[in-house]
C-alpha cells in the first residue's frame, strides 16, 4: 500500500483523499436519514464533541507521520553530504599509496561517482547497485592489496578507513532510500481515521437545515493536501516534488575530473 | 591572492540556475516590507472574497450553522499553523546548522594550522601561507563575489593537497603524518558540507505550495464565516493575514542564503582564528 501511494501522481492522490473524504461524509448523512425514517434521534452535542476529538486525533496522526517522513528525507540530504566527503577524502588519499593501486583505484573511483550520480533517484538506485556493489569489492581489493606493499604503516590505516568509512556509507544511504518507507500499517491506519472523521462530520452536518455547506470540502481539501505532501516526502522518486539534490556527488565528480594528474 | 589569476574564466552557476527555481530564493531577494505587504494584500483580498460568499449565501436565505463553519476553519488553520510550524523549524535548523558548520570550519582550520608545526619546515611554510589566503577568502565571501570565491576555495584545497601529499616522501614519524593529513581532510570536507547545507539544501518548493494553498483556502473559509454570520469588522479580518505575512517574512528572511540581511550567519570564529594565526607560532 505504502508503495501504490507514494508512487502514485500527485494530483490523482490528492482526488483520490478527497472523494473518499466527501464519499465517507455523505456515508454520514446517509446514516442519519436511514435512522431517522426509523425514529431514532441522537443529540446534536454529543456528536459535535466527537468531531472535535476524532478531528484532534487525526491531526495528530498527520502531524506524527509528518515528522516521521521529513525526519527520513533529511537524513536523506544529509547522506548524500556525508557520502560525498567520504568519496572526495579517499580520491585525495590515493595520492599516498603506491602508484599501480593508485592509478586503478582512481580510475575506478571515477567510475563509481559517475554511476552515482546518475542513481539519483531509487528506481535507477536499484538498477545501478549491483554494478556499485562490483566497484566497491574491485577497490577493496586493491585495498587489500596494499597489506604486501612497502609503505608507511600510519598512511595505510589511513588510507584503509577511508576506504571503508565510504563502503558504510553507499550501505546506509542505499537502506534508507531504498528500504525505509512510511509502513503500510500507518497509512491504513491514517486513512481509517480520516474516514471515520469524515463519517462523523457527516452525522453532524445531517442536521443542518442546508446540504451545501461549505465546511466538507474545505476539511476534506486540507486534510488530502497533507496525506499529498507526506506521500511525496516519502517517494525516493527524482522527478518528485521532494528531490534531493545531488550537487556534492556532482562536485566531487568534478573535481575528480579536473585532478586526474593529481600527484 | 595569487591563485586568483587562475580563475578568471566564466564558470557555469548551478547556484544561480538552483536558485531562478525557488520560490523561496525569490520571497528572500525580496524587500522584507514588500513581501510582508504584498502577502496581507493578497489574502485580504481572498478573505474578502469569502466574506462576499458568505454574505450572498446569507441575503438568499442560507442559514449555516456557526458550529460547523467554525469546526472546519479551526482544522485548517490548525494544519496550516503546523505546516508554518514546520517549515519554521526546517529553516532554523538550516540556519543553526550553517551557524554550527562556522565553529566547525574554523575548529578544522586551526587545528589544521597548529599541526602544521608537526611537519617539515618547507611544507609548513607554505601551508600555513596557503591557510592564511584560505581565510581571507573565506572571510570576503560576499553575494557579488560568491562563486569566484568558491572556485578560489575549490583551487586553495588542491593547493593545500598538493602540499600534504609531498609529505609521504619526506623522512618524519608516520603518526604525525597521518595526524595532519586527517586535520587536512577534515578541513575539506568541512568546507564541502558548510557550502551545500548554505547553498544547496531549501525549503522544497512544495512546501510553499501547500503553505499557500493551504492559507488560501483557510482564509476564505473565514472570511465565508464572518460573511455569513453578518460579521463586518475589518479590523478583526486583518489580524489573519497580518500574522500569516509575519511568520512568512521570518520564514524567508532565515531561508535566505544571498543577502543574509537579518538574520547573519557568524564570522566571529574564522576572525579569531585568523587573530591566532597573526601570533607568532612554532
Amino acid at each position: 500500500m505504502a508503495t501504490f501511494i507514494t508512487y502514485m501522481p500527485s494530483w490523482v492522490l490528492f482526488i483520490l483523499t478527497l472523494c473518499i473524504g466527501l464519499t465517507a461524509a455523505e456515508c454520514g448523512v446517509w446514516v442519519v436519514k436511514r435512522r431517522e425514517k426509523k425514529g431514532i434521534k441522537d443529540k446534536e452535542a454529543s456528536v459535535g464533541s466527537l468531531v472535535g476529538a476524532l478531528l484532534a486525533l487525526l491531526a495528530f496522526m498527520l502531524g506524527f507521520t509528518f515528522s516521521i517522513t521529513a525526519s527520513r528525507y533529511s537524513e536523506r540530504k544529509h547522506l548524500v553530504v556525508d557520502q560525498a566527503k567520504y568519496i572526495a577524502t579517499c580520491y585525495l588519499r590515493t595520492s599516498l599509496i603506491p602508484e599501480k593501486q593508485k592509478l586503478e583505484t582512481r580510475r575506478l573511483l571515477n567510475e563509481y561517482i559517475n554511476l552515482l550520480v546518475d542513481a539519483a533517484n531509487a528506481p535507477v538506485m536499484e538498477k545501478n547497485n549491483k554494478q556499485l556493489e562490483a566497484l566497491q569489492l574491485l577497490i577493496w581489493k586493491q585495498t587489500a592489496s596494499l597489506k604486501d606493499e612497502n609503505m608507511d604503516s600510519p598512511l595505510r590505516s589511513l588510507y584503509i578507513s577511508s576506504i571503508n568509512q565510504m563502503i558504510d556509507i553507499f550501505g546506509e544511504r542505499k537502506a534508507v532510500v531504498l528500504t525505509f518507507r512510511i509502513p503500510s500499517a500507518i497509512w491504513v491506519a491514517l486513512f481509517l481515521l480520516y474516514i471515520f472523521c469524515l463519517f462523523v462530520v457527516g452525522l453532524e452536518i445531517s442536521s443542518y437545515k442546508t446540504r451545501r455547506s461549505l465546511n466538507v470540502p474545505i476539511m476534506t481539501a486540507a486534510f488530502s493536501l497533507i496525506v499529498v505532501l507526506i506521500a511525496a516526502m516519502d517517494a525516493s522518486r527524482k522527478k518528485g516534488h521532494f528531490t534531493v539534490t545531488q550537487q556534492p556527488l556532482v562536485e566531487v565528480q568534478q573535481m575528480i575530473r579536473e585532478n586526474q594528474s593529481l600527484p | 591572492m595569487e591563485h586568483a589569476h587562475d580563475i578568471n574564466g566564466q564558470v557555469e552557476s548551478p547556484i544561480i540556475e538552483d536558485s531562478k527555481k525557488d520560490i523561496g530564493g525569490l520571497f528572500s531577494s525580496l524587500n522584507p516590507w514588500v513581501l510582508f505587504a504584498g502577502i496581507v494584500v493578497c489574502y485580504m483580498v481572498v478573505m474578502l472574497l469569502g466574506g462576499y460568499l458568505g454574505r450572498v449565501r446569507m441575503m438568499a436565505g442560507i442559514k449555516e450553522p456557526e458550529t460547523s463553519m467554525e469546526t472546519a476553519v479551526a482544522a485548517v488553520l490548525g494544519l496550516l499553523a503546523f505546516i508554518l510550524g514546520f517549515t519554521f523549524s526546517i529553516t532554523w535548523n538550516k540556519f543553526a546548522n550553517r551557524n554550527g558548520l562556522v565553529i566547525e570550519h574554523a575548529k578544522a582550520i586551526s587545528i589544521c594550522y597548529l599541526r602544521a608545526s608537526l611537519i617539515p619546515e618547507k611544507q609548513k611554510l607554505e601551508i600555513r601561507k596557503i591557510l592564511h589566503e584560505y581565510m581571507q577568502v573565506l572571510l570576503h565571501i560576499e553575494d557579488k563575489n560568491i562563486e569566484r570565491s568558491l572556485l578560489l576555495i575549490d583551487h586553495l584545497h588542491i593547493a593545500l593537497w598538493r602540499e600534504t601529499v609531498s609529505l609521504a616522501k619526506e623522512d618524519m614519524d608516520g603518526e604525525l603524518r597521518s595526524i595532519f593529513i586527517g586535520s587536512v581532510n577534515d578541513l575539506m570536507s568541512l568546507s564541502m558540507e558548510r557550502k551545500t547545507i548554505a547553498l544547496f539544501i531549501r525549503v522544497p518548493n512544495a512546501i510553499w505550495r501547500s503553505v499557500f494553498f493551504l492559507a488560501g483556502i483557510g482564509m476564505l473559509a473565514f472570511g465565508y464565516q464572518a460573511g455569513i454570520s453578518g460579521i463586518n469588522k475589518l479590523f478583526q479580518l486583518t489580524l489573519l493575514p497580518v500574522a500569516f505575512g509575519l511568520v512568512i517574512v521570518l520564514i524567508a528572511e532565515l531561508n535566505s542564503q544571498d543577502s543574509q540581511r537579518h538574520f547573519k550567519v557568524t564570522k566571529r570564529p574564522l576572525r579569531e582564528v585568523l587573530e591566532m594565526m597573526e601570533k607568532p607560532i612554532v
